[in-house]
């Protein structure tokens, strides 16, 4: 297991990543509980760093191929947003699970844009941007923003 | 010469800033509504620039004109939306003899098929014997779930918007250095065509730049393209091969915008950085943050409506401190597109990379010059690891 915590922002005690690192649900990872992060980081054989802001935690997950996934975690534990970042996508049917299909009809549907993806739904926002070799997005759940959360925290 | 002056409804025209060159070097290029299935759907081609390109079994004469190819310089590799191909062309195999298949990503979508070999030609140049990738090849209708699992399917002509893709970006392969090992969900090794696995693929078997794998004229491309003022509903222009080869593609004055090993530079734009900023034709609009600017309703999700045109600024900053600021205007993407006749292109169409429910604040670090940066200018696109007059590629310069 390859834990590196790291980060600007604040820390979570190596004991609380030991612990949910026994953690192994089914399960991932938008709309899920905490746990789901660690099913994550092992799915994307990555290594996972932790910071915690004022009301939420952000999960830091890179990838062999260097894409770094955020996982946004909330007080009350739930996955309230994910961003990605890096040289290829990541795997969307483990970070966004149980909205995948709904990101899926999203991206289908008829749209003006070209390399370029806004999905704007009730319970799901998309965003993803970039090119070939440099991707970036974020997906989130409205409902599930903590109070005070702002948009434009997910980096 | 530019018969298509006058051609598009509600004011606009094309204005002609150089005559159109001529020799070996040179391809005829378009921006139009795209292959009939996609100009007669709901949703026709905006500010896609297409061109044809000769394939041909390698070695032989047995070769096919595909139209309506678009042309990338976001991306490497040409590939070839699999209905639209007549040929029977030879699978690509790595050093076991297994073929190989590509899951390639774009930001919208991910297509799926073989890789194939092929002779491309375009114009008087020839790459021989180059794999191309041939998305939804009837022979590999499994799609690994890994792939599925990158982004939505665009494996036909209405799903992809063109009958294939010409990469001719700033790099040697499509992937890189990212695809050398496994676990990325692109390219993949084949037993039988139904059985792919996630396989790490050394450099030299990646789809490849066919500009390349020309004998002259392979150190980068120009795109060449008239001012489009308002809306049209096509555009003819030029992509030039070679950078300072011959005498119709020297760099002259413009100037030179290094890019990373990413394909990045910065643009600056109101007082902000943002350092993921790229040229590319292959995106379809200027996508940049601006959370004052008015978004538009459901027929333009994630584009720009200001109630009148807007006119802006922002600096392009290469890699290596050169700068150049670049005036533009955003119009109403509904007003653009909403004119009841056909717009194939739209000098003024923008939309949002920052998160469309931004209130303060922004999310992106992205300028994404499209198309529309494109038109009434010369952009380079110079090839990593190849000279040039203004030194080794990866560069644009304008």
């Amino acid at each position: 297991m390859n834990i590196k915590a790291i980060g600007v922002l604040g820390w979570l005690a190596a004991g609380v990543l030991a612990s949910q690192a026994v953690c192994l649900p089914a399960r991932a990872t938008l709309g899920e509980d905490v746990a789901t992060v660690e099913n994550d980081r092992v799915q994307m054989k990555a290594q996972l760093r932790t910071t915690t802001v004022a009301g939420y935690t952000v999960h830091e997950i890179e990838t062999p191929a260097n894409t770094v996934v955020r996982e946004y975690v909330s007080a009350s534990g739930k996955v309230f947003a994910v961003s990605w970042s890096g040289p290829l996508l990541p795997d969307f049917r483990q970070t966004l699970g149980r909205y995948f299909d709904e990101y899926n009809s999203g991206a289908s549907a008829p749209r003006v844009g070209r390399r370029h993806l806004s999905i704007e739904r009730t319970d799901l926002v998309v965003n993803s941007y970039g090119h070939m070799r440099a991707f970036y997005g974020n997906a989130y759940v409205p409902s599930l923003l903590p109070p005070n959360f702002s948009v434009s925290d997910i980096q | 010469m530019l018969s298509v002056a006058g051609c598009g409804g509600g004011g606009s025209s094309v204005g002609n800033t150089t005559p159109p060159p001529t020799g070996s070097n040179v391809q005829a290029i378009t921006v139009d509504s795209g292959p009939t299935v996609v100009a007669n759907s709901s949703n026709p081609a905006i500010n896609t620039l297409y061109t044809t390109v000769k394939i041909c079994v390698p070695g032989t004469s047995t070769c096919q004109d595909i139209d309506h190819i678009q042309i990338d310089t976001g991306s490497s590799g040409l590939r070839i939306i699999s209905t639209v191909l007549t040929l029977s062309l030879p699978l690509q195999k790595d050093s076991n003899g297994n073929t190989v298949a590509e899951c390639v990503h774009f930001v919208d979508g991910s297509s799926w098929g073989p890789l194939r070999l092929a002779d491309i030609k375009i114009a008087d140049e020839v790459a021989s014997n180059q794999q191309v990738q041939i998305i939804g090849d009837s022979a590999y209708q499994t799609i690994p779930n890994d792939c599925i699992g990158t982004a939505t399917a665009e494996n036909t002509v209405t799903a992809f918007g063109a009958n294939g893709i010409l990469g001719v970006g700033p790099f040697l392969q499509d992937c890189g250095s990212s695809c050398v090992t496994a676990g990325g969900a692109v390219y993949y090794t084949c037993t039988s065509s139904t059985a792919c696995t996630d396989s790490g693929m050394p450099l030299t078997r990646q789809l490849t730049n066919p500009v390349t794998a020309f004998a002259t004229d392979n150190n980068g491309v120009i795109i060449q393209l008239p001012t489009v003022n308002g809306t049209t509903s096509s555009v003819s222009g030029s992509l030039i091969f070679g950078i300072g080869t011959q005498g119709n593609n020297g760099l002259g004055n413009a100037k030179v915008f290094t890019v990373d090993d990413s394909g990045s530079l910065s643009t600056t734009y109101n007082n902000t950085s943002l350092s993921h900023s790229f040229i590319d034709s292959g995106s379809n609009a200027y996508f940049f943050p601006d959370s004052t600017i008015k978004q538009c309703g459901s027929k333009a999700k994630g584009f720009f409506c200001p109630s009148a045109t807007l006119n802006l600024s922002a600096t392009i900053v290469g890699r290596s401190g050169t700068s150049a600021a670049v005036s533009f205007s955003v119009t109403s993407a509904e007003s653009l597109l909403g004119t009841g006749t056909v717009v194939a292109a739209a000098s003024n169409l923008a939309g949002s990379s920052a998160d469309i429910n931004t209130s303060n604040g922004t999310l992106s670090q992205t300028f994404d010059w499209g198309l529309p940066f494109y038109f009434g200018r010369n952009v380079y696109t110079a090839i990593e690891t190849k000279n040039t007059s203004a030194g080794m590629g990866p560069y644009f310069a304008f």
